[in-house]
């Protein structure tokens, strides 16, 4: 049977409040999101004006559109896996609690009527580890949305750096055009420094 | 934790649990109660989270979990009933009796699975197969919605903080001298208590109830004339001072 208490590195955040730090990190990466979709749009309304003279920024603004969007659905997902993650953390060690006290009574007592409560204490200790299971998974589940998210990003900065080479060949609207491109490079760079602090915060949780 | 019997009788036996020599030292000590009939058990005031692994053994001496049907938590405080998340899971099938004033703020322990009954203002008897235990109102003594639990065959009173008493460790389980007992339970009855009326209602309600063993959350338990003498006592005794 392995040990009810969740192993604790020294030093370690409590995973509770990780998950809370986490929220409100990414919670903060929604606004920014939704800049760089009204960036598209102007984009998109620079287009319509100039007609072909920035016909080939086009695809960037669509991209730009797609990423926003995909940023704010991968925010939630982290929001709600970091959520599922808690709560089976939560409940893993008010498990755990309940493991030890029921231990230490069996250890105390092991006449005829500690019978039921052995019961007992088996299937609550398979509960737990069922628990354990299922929060490890979240949590490699969460791991992962966090690389896309950053995955994203460094794409976002690509496109970006394509863009300002675009807006060379883009006349009087150069000006224009790399506004949008630095606009989405400081959106992208806010938000991996935002998931650079999720993945620090991950790594010091205590499990 | 020791267990004594304090009440026997009729098929129904009254065990007092408390006085636990490994309970930390800053944790206020606290008595628990089991009443045990042929097929019921009824545990009063299950306590807080640290007294739990030794209040389980200690009751496993007397009766398997199964047995015990009914679980009765007298108010809100901690170490009346912080444990209940964990008796939650060890009586599922166990029903809970407490104010109904606290129903809302107790489930936030936890207590899903034992089923919640709450205790309307007037109480209520909890009818056993040996015994009837009656629910006797104690609101404001000291918290705005409590009661007492009183076994009139057995004559048999617990009475919750009312008579509570703050001593050092190893005190024993019956007050001796209640002249040399009264000291250690003024402080706490008089900053605990807010309300003078509900103090005196109380004690002129428990001067019609037939007494013989008057037994506190904390501290002695009362035998004989030593109820009558804690009833005249706090009858006297001025309290709400802590303003
Ligand atoms: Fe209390
Ligand atoms: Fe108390």
């Amino acid at each position: 049977m392995s040990e009810a208490r969740p192993t604790s590195r020294r030093g370690a955040t409590p995973f509770h409040v990780v998950a809370a730090g986490i929220t409100a990190r990414l919670n903060a990466i929604l606004p920014v999101a939704q800049d760089i979709t009204l960036e598209a749009v102007n984009a998109k309304a620079l287009i319509v004006r100039t007609g072909d003279a920035v016909r080939a920024f086009r695809p960037i603004t669509d991209y730009m559109d797609e990423l926003a969007q995909d940023t704010i659905r991968l925010v939630r997902a982290i929001n709600q896996e970091a959520t599922l993650v808690l709560r089976a953390t939560m409940e893993e060690m008010r498990l755990g609690v309940l493991v030890r006290a029921l231990r230490r009574a069996l250890d105390a007592y092991d006449g005829p009527n500690a019978v039921t409560v052995g019961a007992r204490l088996a299937q609550i200790e398979d509960r737990r580890q069922k628990l354990e299971t299922e929060r490890r998974s979240r949590r490699h589940a969460l791991d992962m949305l966090i690389t896309e998210i950053d995955a994203r990003m460094k794409a976002a900065r690509i496109i970006a750096g394509t863009s300002r080479i675009e807006a060379a060949g883009a006349g009087p609207y150069q000006g224009s055009v790399g506004s949008v491109a630095d606009t989405l490079e400081r959106a992208a760079k806010a938000i991996q420094a935002r998931i650079d602090e999720c993945r620090r915060m991950l790594r010091r949780a205590d499990y | 934790m020791k267990a004594t019997v304090i009440a026997e009788g009729r098929g129904t036996k009254w065990i007092c649990f408390g006085r636990d020599d490994d309970m930390p030292e800053k944790i206020i000590e606290t008595n628990h109660f089991l009443v045990l009939t042929p097929s019921d058990a009824v545990l009063l005031e299950p306590g807080g989270t640290e007294s739990f692994p030794a209040l389980l053994s200690a009751v496993l001496q007397y009766c398997p979990v199964e047995r015990i049907n009914h679980v009765f938590v007298s108010h809100q405080d901690p170490d009346v009933c912080s444990s209940i998340s964990l008796w939650n899971d060890t009586l599922p099938h166990a029903k809970m009796y407490a104010p109904w004033l606290w129903e809302g703020f107790l489930r936030h322990f936890g207590c899903d699975r034992m089923e919640f009954v709450p205790i309307p203002d007037e109480g209520l008897t909890l009818a056993l197969d040996q015994c009837d235990l009656r629910f006797v109102p104690a609101h404001y003594l000291h918290s705005p919605g409590n009661f007492n639990v009183y076994d009139a065959r057995l004559k048999v009173l617990m009475s919750g903080d009312l008579g509570a008493a703050l001593e050092p460790r190893g005190s024993p389980l019956y007050v001796d001298d209640f002249a040399l007992h009264e000291p250690r339970m003024r402080l706490f009855h008089q900053r605990w208590l807010p309300s003078r009326r509900a103090k005196d209602d109380w004690v002129r309600r428990v001067r019609q109830l037939d007494v013989d063993l008057m037994a506190p959350q904390h501290g002695r338990i009362f035998r004989g004339p030593d109820v009558t003498r804690f009833l005249d006592w706090l009858e006297a005794l001025e309290v709400g001072i802590g303003v």
